[in-house]
């Protein structure tokens, strides 16, 4: 079973970027970042690339597959 | 170690169970075997009593307290104040508390729409008593005058909604509930979509299971009181209801 993992935390933090200021950036809501950080929401291709975007990365250096 | 402790002290309690099994049958016996004098208008067979004032008094009483924590509710929410966008919190105490008071007022407004429709329902059936007559109307217009009061409360939370999230308000004016809902739903994002699906997943096998175990209490309460065929039939229609709007979606999006 694989798992999507991220490092969205990791990255605002290096951004200092509060979760509504990254929220507002992509054009989403707060909640659906903390979803994100949690792990408890996979986003779509589209949401993922827009987080990439703002962090100025690909897309797999925030998001990656974890076997478990 | 642990299962050997627990089988020990299980095992007394079985005995205790078959104990009082036999004293109860002992008892049992003995009372219908005619040994002992039973005055004669003693009844034992089964029956469910309930006063219908007693019925609206509770009703009433659960309108009331849920009343109290809206109205609660919303003096609280407009004394908080918005905490610090740089906080990183799934969700804030404001919309806690929020969140709370909405499902108050949800729950306040399924109460009280039964409770009115019940106090229709007792109104419309034919009463003869004058004392009967005095009670039904002050039943009737004591539901009506709540289930008003709890549908502007429930604006008023709503509108609170509306002022907590500015860039996504429920729209009032629109011709239908349904128009204002997909709206709504349209300006959520993913996230919040999922959430609800969600939701809406656990809420559809909640009422699956809530109806099945209607069907089977008044399956019971007939085998019991005596034969109530309407409930099982009206919980019956709703189940095959819910479950074709479900495949409805389903086959909807297989297309």
């Amino acid at each position: 079973m694989s798992k999507l993992v991220n490092r969205v935390r990791e990255f605002r933090a290096r951004d200092r970027l509060s979760q509504e200021e990254l929220a507002k950036r992509i054009g989403a809501s707060r909640q659906t970042i903390a979803l994100i950080e949690r792990g408890d929401y996979s986003p779509s291709v589209l949401l993922g690339l827009k987080i990439a975007e703002v962090f100025a990365v690909r897309v797999e250096d925030v998001f990656s597959i974890e076997s478990e | 170690m642990m299962n050997k402790s627990n089988s020990n002290s299980k095992l007394p309690k079985a005995w205790k169970l078959i104990i009082f099994g036999l004293i109860g049958a002992l008892f049992g016996y003995a009372l219908s075997s005619g040994s002992f004098a039973v005055p004669q208008n003693i009844d034992f067979s089964l029956s469910l009593i309930y006063e219908y004032d007693v019925l609206f008094a509770v009703l009433m009483l659960m309108i009331l307290m849920l009343l109290i924590a809206n109205v609660t509710g919303l003096f609280r929410l407009k004394a908080m104040k918005e905490p610090s966008p740089s906080l990183d919190l799934p969700i804030t105490p404001k919309e806690k508390l929020f969140n709370a008071t909405l499902k108050f007022s949800n729950y306040n407004i399924i109460i009280s729409f039964i409770t009115m429709v019940l106090a229709m329902a007792y109104a419309m059936r034919s009463v003869s008593v004058d004392r009967e007559n005095t009670y039904m109307l002050v039943n009737l217009i004591v539901s009506v005058v709540l289930f008003i009061i709890v549908a502007v409360l429930q604006n008023r939370t709503l509108a609170m909604f509306n002022q907590m999230h500015p860039h996504r308000k429920i729209n009032f004016n629109a011709s239908t509930s349904k128009e204002t809902e997909r709206e709504l739903f349209a300006e959520m994002d993913e996230g919040e979509r999922w959430i609800v699906y969600r939701s809406a997943y656990s809420a559809y096998k909640t009422a699956n299971a809530l109806l099945i175990g209607g069907i089977v209490f008044f399956l019971i309460y007939s085998v019991v009181f005596g034969f109530t065929p309407l409930p099982i039939i009206v919980l019956g229609i709703v189940w095959l209801g819910q479950n074709m709007a479900y495949q409805r979606e389903v086959n909807r999006q297989y297309k």
